[in-house]
């Protein structure tokens, strides 16, 4: 005859039946060789990662340093070479400096109705710097102003008006334009 | 060490009883078994009630009995008075639910026969063999929570951990399973002090039961018990013949009542002995009384078969 299962027990002391009881055996199990298998996994990870290192670091060991691909250049082309990445020099460490120096100096040396139109610095003399400008003036007195300020000042040497024309401006007035070269000191100061 | 050993205990209204039985390679063996007499006024049988009227009185009385013997197991069944559980055959559509389910519906419908809240029921079921073909059945135990807990924590007291708690009628069954089985018997009665559980079987599984509290030594008792199996046969067993009618009986009053069924009725009717299932009790001292420990070694056995 078939036995009776009746069992009052409360929950709190019954054992658990033996199907859950494997169950949570077979769980524990399963979360122990899961936390082994990890285990063995990172450190399977972690030693690829050291190998892969290693040959890195010796790779770079063996490896020649760069060096710059070799071109031959003619005298002249490297003279010019020279020449720009000194002029090139030049602007980058001083001129950007030096110029509102220059524009400071001529600033002071214009009278009220004066505008400049123009400023070209001539880089190709060394010992002096060739200045020229062009700009508009409302009469020739202003011009005159102009250079004599020029003259007077400590920094520009031997201004000189090269040429003088009157032209009509955009609202009918009349006015001049003018062209002056002068010299100045390098390096500016 | 506790492997091989399983524990039970007897509650009844007037005794505790404790047996250990061991089970190896030759069989069951009972290691170690003691009763005690509780005062009147310890236990009080009833449905409703605690069946622990007195905590200081059982707790003294228990004492005393594991005292008397050596009990090395921890875990422990409990066999506790037909009186104090409520038995019931439930017609239920077990296999459309599951198991909480089940639970429900039952105290669901019990709830007009269980003198207290449903939520304060314990309940535990078992499908049985359908007596009517087609309708399928479960018999269910309900107790009040509160019996099995009072049980429960006085036993922790004593450091025991009650892991199956069953109903005595039915751990006579359990404890006569096999050889009910290997003798071809088909019902079996079950007497106690003040109560008689007759039960029936088809295919192997239990089919019929009732029981009630009543003496069955008594007049009335008898024809309580008559009734009983005459019903079972008129209606239940109407077409099939029985064989063999097994008399399990746990109490000290030996009145012969397998005499009078065996007036009343064509079948044949043994009694059946626990020295029937743990042969190594035949021609001991303890044959005789070993009767009374029915419900505990049911119990104990209960623990084995992971029940």
């Amino acid at each position: 005859m078939e036995r009776i299962t009746i069992n009052l027990a409360t929950r709190n002391v019954k054992k658990p039946r033996g199907a859950v009881k494997w169950v949570c055996y077979f769980l524990l199990l399963l979360l122990l060789a899961t936390g082994v298998y990890e285990a063995w996994y990172f450190a399977e990870i972690k030693e690829s990662i050291l190998t892969y290192k290693n040959k890195i670091n010796e790779q770079v060991r063996e490896k020649p340093p760069l060096v710059a691909p070799q071109k031959i250049y003619s005298d002249k082309e490297l003279k010019e070479l020279k020449t720009k990445v000194e002029v090139a020099n030049e602007i980058i460490i001083g001129d950007y400096f030096q110029c509102s120096i220059l524009l400071d100096r001529l600033e002071s040396s214009m009278p009220k109705n004066l505008f400049l139109n123009h400023i070209d610095v001539d880089l190709e003399n060394r010992d002096n710097r060739r200045l020229k400008i062009e700009a508009n003036a409302q009469n020739f007195d202003d011009i005159v102003v102009f250079v004599n300020n020029l003259e007077n000042s400590d920094f520009f040497i031997n201004p000189f008006l090269l040429s003088q024309s009157e032209e009509n401006a955009i609202d009918g007035e009349k006015q001049v334009r003018f062209n002056i070269t002068t010299d100045i000191p390098y390096p500016l100061n | 060490m506790e492997r091989n050993y399983y524990t039970g205990l007897g509650i009844s209204k007037h005794h505790l009883s404790v047996v250990q039985l061991e089970k190896n390679t030759r069989g069951w063996h009972i290691n170690t078994m003691a009763r005690r007499a509780v005062d009147p006024d310890t236990l009080q049988i009833s449905i409703k009630e605690k069946p622990i009227k007195n905590k200081e009185n059982f707790t003294i009385a228990l004492q005393d009995l594991l005292k008397d013997i050596k009990i090395n197991t921890k875990t422990i069944a409990v066999s506790i008075p037909n009186e104090a559980v409520k038995l019931s055959l439930v017609p239920l559509n077990i296999s459309l639910m599951d198991h909480d389910e089940a639970i429900q519906t039952i105290k669901w419908k019990l709830r007009e026969t269980i003198p207290y809240e449903t939520d304060c029921m314990q309940v535990s079921f078992q499908k049985i063999n359908p007596a009517v073909d087609g309708e399928e059945s479960v018999i269910a135990a309900v107790v009040n929570r509160e019996i099995v807990e009072q049980v429960e924590q006085l036993l922790l007291r004593k450091k025991l951990k009650a892991e199956v708690i069953g109903v005595s009628s039915l751990n006579h069954l359990n404890l006569y399973s096999d050889y009910l089985k290997e003798n071809s018997f088909t019902m079996v009665l079950t007497l106690f002090n003040d109560y008689f559980f007759f039960a029936a079987f088809g295919k192997n599984k239990l089919a019929y039961f009732r029981g009630k509290k009543i003496s069955p030594f008594t007049a009335q008792g008898s024809r309580e018990i008559s009734s009983t199996i005459d019903y079972y046969l008129s209606e239940i067993e109407k077409e099939r013949k029985p064989n063999k009618l097994g008399i399990s009986i746990e109490t000290e009053d030996m009145r012969n009542v397998e005499d009078t069924l065996n007036k009343l009725y064509p079948f044949e009717i043994c009694p059946l002995n626990p020295a029937d299932v743990i042969p190594s009790l035949r021609d001991t001292r303890y044959e005789k009384e070993v009767s009374l420990y029915s419900s505990a070694l049911g119990a104990a056995q209960m623990l084995y078969y992971k029940l």
